[in-house]
């Protein structure tokens, strides 16, 4: 059985399953769609291109990793509160789900497993929305496991039909979901999944600008100390836009934070494009120039990544490009690179 | 003359070492700075009412060569402080001011509107004179009269904000600032922002935490806000830059505001007076500031 | 819950402190939790991060030998806020650490060959696990040979661990500083050059180095001069590290990361590392 959502009935979902779910969903913040927690869900936005991306539900840019109290000679280590709700990600793109796939590998990696990021993880549901007009910034279908209707990594995808949002089921959680909102849903003729199809391959088609990552790949071999870097970082201000809206850049720093005697440790976004990331106690910083801080984004997401998980550090989605305060476009950078 | 041949002067008769300034970014409503080095690349260059980046910061990332750089009337004044601060010789710089009838609002562009910047429509130098080697551009645009220089909107705005009690205010600017994800573009476009370790970063002694949070959101916002007072010349580099859109020149015009209301000083406006707060006039009412 | 939280650190109380240098301390921790303390193991050259509470966190090498249990062992030179905290700290005192993280010494490849250790600075905390190692395994080792040196002879550590390898480790141990005083009378001069004059033949040979970045490149190229092979020179790198596990981004060279592929590398492979570190 398919099923459709109704547009005026996605307040009605939400409210229905808000009880056991904590919601993120995009909402209008000065007149842009903004990824955050949510409590009012009629101000919920649904197919719209956030700012941020949904990566911050499961890697929250702050998040406590020890409480503590200091007494003479004594750390006392608090329990940390776990919520017991559920979560639940309401209006991803098809790509940012792909994004999850990746950070998983990375939050997993190394004989490591990060339980504040898996917790989350596997305590959220995904219901994306495909891409009928991607807008010029995306560049999904350049990477291998994207699609404007990408199915990877999402539990449900909804595509804008005329009646309402369309349902795919893609995962058993999914489904688990449906079964929780069948009573706010009606059932979707048989021939939608044509028109599906149809609209997939139309929008696939409207993505014009592609890049070649293997050709990339094998261009930053060779292009470490190649002067091109300078040039092409000159625009660069170094500031950390482009990767704290990126759904897959997950350098984070650790610090505390201490009022008195009670403290905490916290785990935040860092960014690569910072020249303190990488500056040592003695002063020392292998990356103190700019030029070396661009370089190594790019080389990170298109050559390191890929070598150690065998996929780029990227779902083209173009947030970076759109967030760029001085216009960089990674598809130029990188088509360029030499 | 064009950019590109003054450019290409500048450049072949070695007058400058390189040339800042806007060329082609992904599409044409997205220019970008950039640099050049040789006569050949001057091709690239253009400039149209989309370049809205304050190119005036770049001059320190080329410290110690001969700099041709192309500036709009805003951005000289931001070019004006960087020079009295000792942070780049005027020897050193050739200036190319570009006549300028107004940039396009971002947000509008965004939605394929066609809609002047707010601040461009109170702009008093579209036709910058003082201080420049070369003007190139239309000469005859229209200037704005007296009346139109003050944003009156903006004014009734901040007054809106200064009538709210300090606790209101603040509930004002915490939710302005809750969405602040701490990328410190805001900073790092601002021409006057150029420490080379800002109190953010700095660890000894640690002034902020790295929590994003409404309140140290706000204490980022409020010291630099202290830092850059009376040499911000609120060229709203950094409300474009802002990804998630806050309304930083409500703080920018306020700081201009205020230099003007307590030093009678306007920064950027000429390139001799030193900024209130590097110097003391006998008589000065500083406790005003505090 | 949690199955394993891999941030949450053991609490370590502060044993013992010496003062080695005008800016270096030793200290001695035991664990709080002795079960822990039993199970844990680590190898010489591997890392630990020690944290402060309520100031941070930072990255040191174990300074004991692993054959030496009952207590971890860390020399802190005071450069940044972790290690100044650290400083201020006093026996009794509780402090946080995770680890061992890293690889280690390639003790295997080590087995019956001579040992060459050349140590800067502080850079001996590091070859210290392992030195001892090798005299507490004397039968596994064919000789030892220690050349250290350091700014001034204020500056040198383990003044009296010294003559202690010395004896039980039947080797020889060179002292070198930069400038020297009225009472030194031992080498002065930089480690490359007294290295040179001592002239050790490659032969059956590792050299183990650490310390500051320049004083190893020099000491690659000392070694290269005497014939040393590329795979026969160990060192270890350090670079800004957060999280020990591969995941907070910093400590890359190219694709290899520090926390997780080092931080002990032979010349060989650090050839073959972009100009980065």
């Amino acid at each position: 059985m398919n099923y459709i959502i109704e547009k005026n009935q996605v307040k009605t979902l939400l409210d229905k399953i808000s009880a056991g779910y904590e919601i993120f969903a995009p909402v209008l913040h000065n007149g842009l769609p903004v990824f955050e927690h949510i409590t009012e869900t009629d101000k919920v936005l649904s197919d719209v291109y956030t700012v941020n991306s949904p990566k911050g539900v499961v890697f929250p840019q702050t998040e406590v990793l020890l409480k503590f109290n200091l007494a003479k000679n004594k750390v006392d280590l608090k329990e940390l509160e776990e919520s017991n709700k559920k979560i639940l990600i309401w209006g991803a793109r098809a790509c940012d789900a792909v994004a999850f796939e990746i950070l998983d590998k990375l939050f997993n990696w190394a004989n490591y497993k990060d339980e504040f990021y898996f917790n989350k993880r596997d305590k959220a549901t995904i219901i994306s929305f495909s891409c009928i007009n991607p807008p010029d910034s995306c560049f999904c279908t350049s990477i291998e496991k994207g699609h404007p209707f990408s199915k990877q990594g999402s539990d449900l995808l909804l595509t804008e039909v005329q009646d309402g949002y369309y349902i795919q089921q893609i995962t058993k959680k999914g489904e688990e979901f449906l079964n929780e909102i069948k009573s706010v849903l009606k059932p979707a003729s048989a021939d939608v999944e044509k028109e599906i199809e149809k609209l997939a391959k139309e929008a696939e088609n409207k993505i014009k600008r592609k890049i070649n990552t293997k050709e990339i790949k094998s261009k930053l071999d060779v292009s470490f100390e190649s002067k091109y870097w300078d040039e092409a970082s000159f625009p660069c201000v170094n500031c950390g836009a482009c990767t704290y809206v990126c759904p897959t850049c997950y350098c984070f720093d650790i610090a505390d934070n201490l009022a008195k005697t009670s403290g905490e440790r916290v785990k935040t976004w860092d960014s690569c494009m910072f020249a303190n990331f990488t500056k040592m106690g003695g002063g020392v910083n292998p990356r103190i120039d700019p030029k070396r801080r661009f370089r190594q984004r790019f080389n990170h997401k298109f050559k390191y990544f890929v070598e150690n998980m065998g996929e780029p550090l990227c779902t083209g989605c173009g947030r970076c490009i759109k967030s760029c305060p001085v216009g960089i476009d990674i598809r130029k950078v990188l088509t360029e690179a030499q | 003359m064009t950019i590109q041949e003054t450019a290409q002067n500048l450049l072949t008769e070695k007058k400058v070492d390189c040339i800042i300034g806007y060329e082609q970014g992904f599409d044409d409503v997205h220019p970008m700075p950039c640099i050049i080095f040789s006569p050949d690349s001057v091709k690239k260059l253009i400039f149209n009412s989309n370049c809205f980046h304050n190119l005036s910061k770049y001059v320190l990332k080329v410290r110690g060569k001969k700099i041709g750089i192309f500036v709009k009337g805003c951005d000289l004044f931001s070019l004006r402080e960087i020079i009295k601060e000792h942070q780049v010789n005027r020897e050193d710089l050739i200036i190319i001011a570009l006549t300028c009838d107004g940039i396009k609002d971002r947000q509008a562009v965004k939605q394929n509107e066609d809609k002047l910047a707010a601040k461009c429509k109170h702009c008093g130098v579209k036709i910058p004179k003082e201080d420049v080697d070369y003007i190139i551009g239309n000469e005859k645009i229209k200037q704005i009269t007296q009346e139109e220089l003050a944003d009156k909107e903006l004014l009734a705005k901040l007054e809106e904000l200064e009538k709210l009690t300090p606790g209101k205010r603040l509930e004002f600017w915490k939710k302005q600032f809750e969405k602040c994800i701490r990328c410190y573009a805001c900073r790092e476009v601002c021409p006057a922002c150029y420490c080379p370790e800002c109190f953010a970063e700095c660890t000894q002694p640690k002034w902020i935490n790295t929590n994003v949070s409404p309140m140290e959101n706000i204490m980022f916002h409020l010291i630099r806000t202290q830092h850059v007072f009376g040499r911000c010349t609120d060229c709203r580099a950094c409300e474009l830059a802002c990804p998630v859109g806050i309304p930083l020149s409500l703080i920018t015009a306020n700081s201009l505001k205020m230099a003007k209301e307590l030093f009678d000083y306007v920064p950027g406006a000429d390139i001799t007076t030193l900024p209130p707060l590097e110097t003391f006039k006998p008589g000065e009412e500083f406790d005003k500031m505090l | 819950m949690k199955e394993k939280d891999i941030y949450k650190p053991h609490l370590m109380t502060v044993d013992y402190i010496k003062q080695e240098t005008p800016d270096v301390k030793t200290f001695r921790f035991i664990f709080q939790d002795t079960e822990a303390g039993q199970k844990f193991s680590f190898s010489a050259g591997q890392f630990l991060i020690l944290s402060v509470f309520g100031v941070g966190e930072a990255v040191f090498t174990f300074a004991n030998s692993p054959t030496r249990k009952g207590y971890i062992e860390c020399s802190i030179k005071k450069v940044g806020k972790v290690s100044e905290a650290i400083h201020d700290i006093e026996i009794g005192d509780t402090v946080g650490l995770r680890g061992p993280y890293g690889n280690c010494f390639p003790v295997d490849k080590l087995k019956g060959k001579k040992l060459l250790f050349i140590g800067g600075g502080i850079g001996l905390a590091a070859l210290k696990s392992l030195l001892e190692y090798s005299i507490d395994m004397k039968q596994d080792f064919k000789s030892r040979f220690l050349l250290y040196g350091a700014r001034s002879p204020q500056d040198l550590c383990y003044k009296e661990s010294l003559p202690v390898w010395q004896k039980e480790g039947e080797m020889d141990v060179f002292l070198t500083v930069d400038k020297g005083d009225n009472e030194w009378k031992q080498k002065v001069g930089l480690i490359p050059t007294v290295l040179k004059e001592l002239n050790p033949t490659p032969l059956d040979t590792i050299a183990i180095t650490c310390g500051p970045p320049v004083m190893i490149k020099f000491t690659v190229v000392a070694l290269k001069d005497l014939g040393f092979s590329d795979d026969d020179i160990v060192t270890t790198l350090e670079l800004k590290m957060k999280c020990g596990l591969g995941k907070c981004g910093r400590c890359n060279i190219g694709s290899i990361y520090v926390c997780k592929d080092g931080p002990v590398f032979t010349y060989k492979q650090m050839l073959a590392l972009p100009d980065e570190y």
